[in-house]
């Protein structure tokens, strides 16, 4: 009895390539006909490379020579490295890509003599674009806070040691700043928790529109937020949380949400205006970071005694003394708590 | 300690010499590979009851920091388990090393999930080019199942048994690899199946018959 089996390898619902020493298709199947929008024909005998110059990358290179050279199946990740092939998204696919998200594998393809010699390489293409996008939702759940949509302190813990880690590491600066909205409390008092939340949406929204894509911001207490400003110097990240204190200053807040009916004629029906007070330190030498957001929360305090709505830079001594420092009703070794500061503060 | 009733002393030292001959092939093959320069320590190789097998490797791994693995198991006639362990601190250099420019920045992502990829990925290919090229030099071709990832802190648990396996002996083999210019390190661990020890008997002594004049 002979069989078919081209007929169940187009039949998959998965991509089946495979290709010769030199990486020239031999074998293209119906899936990644339809998903690349080449024929079979048109493929056949090129080399993949040249169809799809992408694939000159360190990892896929190094799967290939392992299939050749050791004969094994090699697994290229999709989390590690995206897309293998730059295939558009299949129709019906979540938004969240534009280009299908793919989990591959490669093995090797043996003569058929019985001499064991690998011929050739196949590729098998998935695609995982609906898990990725399924992950990526989940990822973003756990590192993001859900009103204000920055990074939530759980994250903020773990980038903060990396970042001085690596900072450490290369000699490079790194500055942080401690930014609180003034006289929140009044707005909950008077306008409602529904429309604290949206000012806390706002002011966050306000400041992330102001940073780079690298620096990071995440909230750190009720009212309060931290930004990470990556290779960025004391000076340089003074002036940048004060165009930021300027930018949150003139944003206007919408009192009532679209579903909500103020009383008509109320104040409390106008849009208003919040500021914040911030604090800035740069990473001195040995500094770990209960230290740096120590001396952050110092000068985010002096601001706020200063009159509010300003922007102070941090002196590079401790704040306060070690005893009554490690007095602090910290939640964590790592992160002390600004909102509560000890009697000794200036 | 040899287990004289599984290799006479003779036997015994074929069958170092055969995998001091593979994983030095297997070493220069790695790095080939992956265009890093790679480092293999001889093996060593001991017979123990399965039981023992965990702390074996529990001694060898000491109480240094935690550890993550990688578990594959390989089939053919020479089958078995395979454990590749790594500090947790070298996993997350190993993204570093090998990845490309395209890897995400991670902003987003658990950074455990890219770890774990990026190990899975280097692991396989560290055991394939191992047992591949013992399973050669022995005469044999061996698969792989996929690798699975277990992270840290690692549960040893029932390290020594693989799915359905019986018998009083297992066949462990470890060495130590090396990333040298990256100065990334871990441990492979191998456990032959007790069914492929008469395997690897027979094939010890047929290597032997090959060398006879």
């Amino acid at each position: 009895m002979s069989l078919d089996f081209k007929q169940v390898v187009d039949g998959l619902g998965q991509g089946v390539a495979v290709v010769d020493r030199d990486g020239a298709v031999l074998y293209w199947n119906h899936w990644l006909e339809r998903a690349s929008g080449r024929r079979a024909e048109a493929v056949a005998g090129r080399p993949l490379t040249e169809l799809y110059p992408s694939l000159l990358n360190p990892a896929f290179e190094r799967n290939l020579r392992a299939v050749f050279s050791l004969g094994i199946v090699c697994y290229y990740s999709q989390l590690v490295h995206g897309t293998l092939f730059p295939f558009k998204p299949l129709p019906g696919s979540p938004p969240e890509f534009d280009a299908m998200q793919q989990r591959c594998s490669m093995g090797p393809v043996r003569d058929r003599s019985g001499s064991g010699e690998i011929v050739a390489a196949y590729i098998l293409v998935e695609d995982v674009s609906e898990a990725a996008a399924a992950q990526r939702r989940l990822a973003e759940l756990a590192v993001r806070d859900g009103l204000t949509k920055a990074f939530n302190r759980r994250y903020l813990d773990r980038r903060l040691a990396d970042e001085i880690a690596r900072a450490e590491r290369f000699g490079r600066p790194l500055s942080l700043a401690l930014v609180d909205i003034d006289h929140f409390k009044q707005v909950n008092d008077a306008r409602g928790h529904q429309c604290g939340d949206r000012a806390l949406a706002a002011v966050s929204a306000a400041l992330r529109s102001g940073l780079r894509e690298s620096d990071v911001l995440a909230r750190y207490g009720g009212e309060e937020f931290c930004i990470l400003l990556l290779e960025t110097e004391p000076a340089a990240a003074l002036a940048t949380v004060e165009r930021l204190r300027a930018a949150v200053a003139a944003t206007p807040i919408q009192a009532t949400g679209p579903d909500e009916e103020p009383a008509e004629g109320s104040f409390r029906a106008d849009p208003f205006t919040l500021t914040v007070s911030a604090g800035v330190a740069g990473l001195m030498p040995g500094e770990g970071p209960a230290a740096l957001l120590e001396r952050a929360d110092a000068a985010l305090y002096r601001a706020k005694r200063r009159g509010r709505n300003r922007v102070v830079a941090a002196g590079p001594e401790a704040p306060y003394p070690r005893a009554a420092a490690a007095a602090c009703p910290c939640p964590s070794s790592a992160t002390p708590n600004p909102r509560k500061p000890p009697a000794s503060r200036p | 300690m040899p287990d004289r009733d599984t290799f006479s002393p003779l036997e015994f030292d074929a069958f170092k010499e055969i995998m001091n001959m593979g994983f030095g092939q297997a070493a220069v093959l790695l790095s080939e590979v992956m265009r890093v320069r790679t480092a293999l320590s001889v093996p060593q190789i001991r017979a123990m009851e399965p039981g023992l097998v965990r702390a074996y490797v529990e001694a060898q791994l000491g109480p240094s920091p935690s550890y993550s693995m990688v578990e594959q198991f390989f089939f053919g006639k020479f089958a078995g388990r395979s454990f590749l362990l790594m500090p947790e601190d070298q996993c997350r250099r190993l993204g570093a090393v090998f990845a490309d420019a395209a890897m995400p920045s991670g902003e987003e992502l658990e950074l455990g999930s890219l770890e774990r990829d990026m190990v899975m990925e280097i692991g396989n290919i560290i055991i394939g080019a191992c047992v591949g090229r013992i399973a050669e030099l022995l005469g044999d071709q061996v698969g792989f199942q996929p690798p699975r990832y277990l992270p840290s802190p690692l549960d040893l648990g029932n390290i020594g048994a693989g799915p359905g396996e019986s018998g009083d002996l297992a066949l462990l083999f470890r060495t130590v690899f090396h990333f040298k210019e990256e100065d990334i390190e871990g441990q492979l661990f191998l456990v032959a199946s007790h069914e492929s020890i008469a395997w690897l008997k027979e094939a010890v002594r047929r290597y032997i018959a090959s060398l006879a004049p």
